[in-house]
């Protein structure tokens, strides 16, 4: 009896140890002219591969990651040159990992965090937090990388170096 | 005396051509089918461009806006390309308005980050992300671009900035040409850039953060 209840007080620890590194967050890192860096917890991220069915191309996609900042409203970051449905799922399947296996994830875009924010009319859900309005900052995406080292550059993939200037994961630990 | 004004042949009889001598082809002479005539100055090859980029005029060319896109690794890199070549195809086309380089600028940060071979992408090619139906397009006697193509341009070519930035400004002004059929109208710069992208018709939300991202690039070269 007295070992089940050490055990389960040892059970206990691990939750809230491993409750209190899955605390969910979202920290703005950097913010250059036109290059923003950012770190946050998978939880906040939602990744999307979106159909583009009026395209002059079958089977065109467009990559879209969205982020759920401190405040709870939806920041975009997108890759705006059009992609095929197979490089545009690769990249999914790939930033998928780098959620799953970090619990620290970095991002990195062109553009600004910092500018007033417009409540749109699309909304997101993220799974276990809630649905929340996008907030009109749309940034091109350049990186994704976590604590463990895995990275995806927009461009060039996982292929060092990764990430590419201007932007560094020395911040992310 | 009048002058005798040579007449443009645009077509081309069937003829012998001679070719290597081979098991196949012992004589060494074959037909070749009855085509057109590329005409000197109506396309572009990998000599005549290097050629066009050697010997252009620089007086009174009009660059990019330059060190406001510097976040981006060799952004700066080919404004000499980009003015030459929107010069090149401005006074081509003789277009009304002329082209602003600025739109070439901020629509290569947007495509390709001025990355000059963004593998991961394998619908598209090199620094202006041509995908290998406009390569077609553009270099295709009888197709949509006929009024100005280039010849023997390769995908593999298309690493080559010197290369894929004339045929990006190239399909720009093809663009401009599709994008006013379908506005009746001209259009403007950021409906230009959609249509580069394939996305004036779209109503999806890539359409509008493409634009956004567009519009602050564009925004931060014309920034005073």
């Amino acid at each position: 009896m007295v070992f089940l209840k050490r055990n389960s007080f040892i059970q206990f620890g691990i939750l809230f140890l491993l409750a209190g590194c899955a605390t969910s967050s979202f920290k703005l890192l950097k913010q250059d002219e036109n290059a923003a860096e950012l770190k946050v917890t998978p939880d906040r991220v939602l990744l999307e591969c979106e159909f583009q069915p009026d395209h002059d191309t079958k089977n065109a996609y467009g990559f879209l990651m969205r982020i759920l900042d401190s405040e709870n409203t939806v920041v975009t970051f997108a890759q705006t040159n059009v992609l095929d449905k197979v490089s545009c799922f690769r990249r999914l399947q790939k930033i998928g990992k780098i959620l799953k296996t970090g619990k620290v994830i970095y991002v990195g875009g062109m553009g600004y965090l910092t500018k007033p924010k417009i409540k749109e009319d699309l909304k997101y859900t993220f799974p276990n937090i809630g649905t929340f309005h996008g907030n009109g900052h749309s940034l091109q995406f350049m990186v994704v990388a976590n604590e463990q080292g895995l990275c995806y550059d927009a461009y060039s993939g996982d292929e060092d170096p990764c990430p590419r200037e201007p932007f560094s994961i020395k911040n992310l630990k | 005396m009048a002058k005798k004004i040579r007449k443009k042949i645009t077509t081309v009889r069937e003829h012998p051509l001679r070719v290597p001598v081979s098991e196949k082809n012992p004589v060494g002479i074959t037909l070749r089918d009855r085509h057109l005539r590329r005409l000197k100055g109506t396309y572009l090859d990998a000599a005549e461009i290097e050629s066009v980029f050697k010997n252009y005029d620089r007086k009174d060319l009009v660059y990019p806006v330059f060190r406001k896109l510097d976040k981006y690794k060799n952004a700066d890199n080919y404004d000499e390309v980009i003015a030459i070549w929107t010069d090149y195809f401005n006074k081509k086309f003789k277009a009304v308005p002329p082209l602003d380089p600025d739109v070439v600028k901020a629509l290569i940060a947007s495509e390709s980050g001025f990355r000059v071979d963004p593998y991961e992408n394998k619908k598209a090619f090199g620094i202006t992300q041509i995908t290998p139906d406009t390569l077609k397009i553009l270099q295709d006697l009888k197709g949509e671009a006929k009024d100005f193509i280039f010849n023997k341009i390769h995908r593999k070519d298309l690493k080559d900035p010197g290369i894929a930035i004339p045929m990006g400004v190239r399909w720009l002004f093809r663009k401009r040409s599709t994008a006013s059929n379908q506005l009746k109208r001209a259009p403007d710069h950021e409906e230009l850039i959609l249509e580069y992208k394939g996305l004036l018709k779209s109503k999806t939300d890539l359409k509008n953060k493409a634009l956004e991202i567009y519009r602050e690039h564009y925004g931060l070269l014309k920034k005073k």
